[in-house]
């Protein structure tokens, strides 16, 4: 079976300079190759300034690669048209008040990439937001209310609607978790387990809590100065690390200072 | 022996909606040498407990405790210049985010130097020909001693140069350098990633090793300092909930609060289905201007009954202090 999502060789190189006249390459990331399946979860760790950000901007496409090449459903991406890629990879950001406009309503933010990737007519779109809305677990009454008017969890949330509005394919979650308290956290990992058994949606998720990474993902992604270390099953991650920098990562989760 | 004794402490904050009481009868009792660990959710009131301890409160709040010693010393008594004496000599603190608490205006060397204890020389030129060479040293020990290495780069450095575990670990070295009895390390490692988060930890926890340094660790993540802690304490909403030893908090907790918190350390040892839902309470931490009467855990309780819109006292079971209508009780 042909694999949804599949990465090829891709490489990001920046121009840095180095003073006045002169200036290098400098990589963000190098030959990374992998693959995701419909329904399956795969996790991205590693520190930070590995480039786990960067590529995962790159396949949402928003920033572009040096060279390799993206296939979705055995296309590559060059070949479809922005919106097609839109409608089937979306992305959610690491702060939703950021990522939120703060002017427009949450109706508003939710139409409009209903507006400009579909030819829903006014109905459908209004019937689509609703249905998304308590797919999330909010109310229709949130529809009129302001982004700054809900509370953290509740932007998570909305952001989650507006990615899941256009029924994707992949999601891509960029450190959602990291600025939330541990009981949030669980909300926001059962809602997006709960959206992924429902509508079979793939994941793709950058993250740093260990325990949770491994609750959630089937394949993880242990990247180290750009470049993939490790790649295999969750399991087999955590029980049998093969490089030392999963190993040190591991380690440094669960210190145990009671030995 | 305790070193911090606090008992039913309350802060009330005047705000434009009237009086709100933040934090309601917290007690806190720290043995020396010893690493406490208060844990609550954000907007639980630690932050605060912390200010009220060390006495860095704004005006419009009002501190009222039955009882607050350090030591001997009543800190209820102290007048505000004492108090400020007593301030980063005897209680020091570390904030979250220390890159907001550094100067940016100023090279860590210069920074460092400020908080320096002060010796008194009577011949006063020859104190300042003599100081720098000698803080230059005692700066160069104190970096040493949080594990920086290359301390001559560091300090020749603004903070907005160095990543955060640095500028955590010249935090750290700032408030030990007047050798403090206690160390109130508020929420050290709050959006720093697991290495770096470890790294901290550790620095903590051989402190209060080698040093003997009283540590009050605040956080939110139960998982992640209940296993460096001695006593641990938990709070939700200004309201302390449970307090105890590491053994009888993880072994039979009684709380429901901590019993959900426990939850949150994912253990693989128990038979958790990949993918699973996840333990949680139902619904969401109340804002501080709607907090429910009585028990402020109530509506989202699992247990909750009628006579919860009563406060609840605390019980005390040789040392487990606990405040619940209705606690989980070993039999054994």
């Amino acid at each position: 079976m042909q694999p949804l999502l599949n990465i090829n060789n891709l490489s990001k190189s920046y121009r840095k300079s180095n003073g006045l006249f002169s200036s290098s390459l400098e990589c963000a990331y190098e030959d990374i190759s992998f693959s995701l399946d419909k329904g399956k979860t795969l996790s991205i760790i590693g520190e930070s300034g590995s480039g786990k950000s960067t590529l995962v901007q790159t396949i949402a496409g928003l920033r572009t690669q040096t060279c390799g090449d993206i296939f979705l459903q055995g296309k590559s991406v060059n070949q479809l048209t922005v919106q097609e890629r839109c409608k089937s990879i979306r992305m959610l950001f690491h702060a939703p008040s950021e990522s939120l406009n703060p002017k427009s309503k949450i109706g508003r933010i939710l139409t409009a990439p209903l507006k400009l990737n579909s030819n829903m007519t006014a109905i459908e779109r209004d019937a689509q937001v609703k249905n998304t809305l308590s797919l999330v677990g909010l109310l229709p009454d949130y529809l009129d209310f302001y982004p700054n008017m809900l509370s953290n969890v509740q932007q998570h949330q909305v952001a989650l609607a507006r990615a899941m509005i256009l029924d994707p394919d992949i999601i891509i979650a960029d450190e959602i978790l990291a600025g939330l308290d541990i009981s949030l956290r669980f909300k926001l990992i059962n809602l997006l387990l709960n959206v992924q058994e429902r509508k079979g949606v793939s994941l793709i998720v950058v993250a740093h809590n260990m325990s949770l990474v491994r609750h959630i993902s089937d394949h993880i992604i242990v990247m180290h100065e750009g470049r993939i270390v490790e790649n295999d099953v969750t399991e087999n991650v955590y029980n049998s690390p093969k490089s030392d920098k999963t190993k040190h990562l591991l380690q440094s989760h669960k210190p145990d200072y009671r030995k | 022996m305790a070193l911090l004794d606090v008992r039913n402490l309350s802060i009330d904050i005047i705000t434009a909606q009237g009086k709100v009481r933040v934090i309601d009868k917290a007690t806190l009792n720290i043995i020396d040498g010893s690493i406490h660990g208060l844990v609550g959710e954000s907007g639980s009131g630690k932050s605060l407990i912390a200010k009220a301890i060390l006495g860095v409160h704004n005006e419009n709040w009002i501190v009222t405790a039955d009882r607050m010693f350090l030591g001997n010393t009543d800190l209820l008594k102290l007048s505000s210049q004492d108090r400020r004496k007593v301030m980063g000599k005897e209680i020091a603190i570390i904030f979250q985010n220390p890159r907001s608490y550094l100067d940016p205006s100023k090279k860590i060397f210069d920074q460092m130097r400020e908080v320096l204890p002060v010796k008194k020389s009577k011949i006063q030129f020859l104190n300042k020909m003599v100081s720098k060479s000698t803080h230059k040293q005692i700066i160069k020990e104190l970096l040493h001693k949080v594990g920086v290495q290359n301390d001559q780069e560091v300090v020749r450095n603004y903070p907005h140069e160095l990543s955060e575990g640095i500028c955590q670990k010249v935090m750290i070295a700032m408030a030990i350098a007047n050798n403090p009895r206690l160390l109130i390390a508020d929420e050290p490692t709050t959006s720093m990633e697991a290495v770096t988060q470890a790294q901290i930890f550790r620095l903590l926890y051989k402190l209060n090793q080698l040093h003997n340094t009283t540590i009050l660790l605040l956080s939110n993540n139960f998982g992640s300092i209940s296993n460096l802690s001695d006593y641990i304490s938990l709070i939700y909403c200004g309201q302390t909930v449970e307090s105890g030893s590491y053994k009888q908090i993880i072994n039979s907790p009684m709380h429901p609060y901590t019993q959900a918190m426990i939850k949150t350390i994912l253990d693989y040892d128990e038979n958790l289905h990949h993918k699973s839902q996840l333990y949680t309470l139902p619904g969401s931490i109340p804002p501080a201007n709607q907090l429910p009467i009585g028990c402020r855990l109530g509506p989202r309780c699992p247990k909750a009954e009628r006579t919860c819109v009563t406060n609840p006292q605390a019980v005390n079971y040789k040392g487990h202090v606990i405040r619940c209508h209705f606690p989980t009780l070993d039999e054994k």
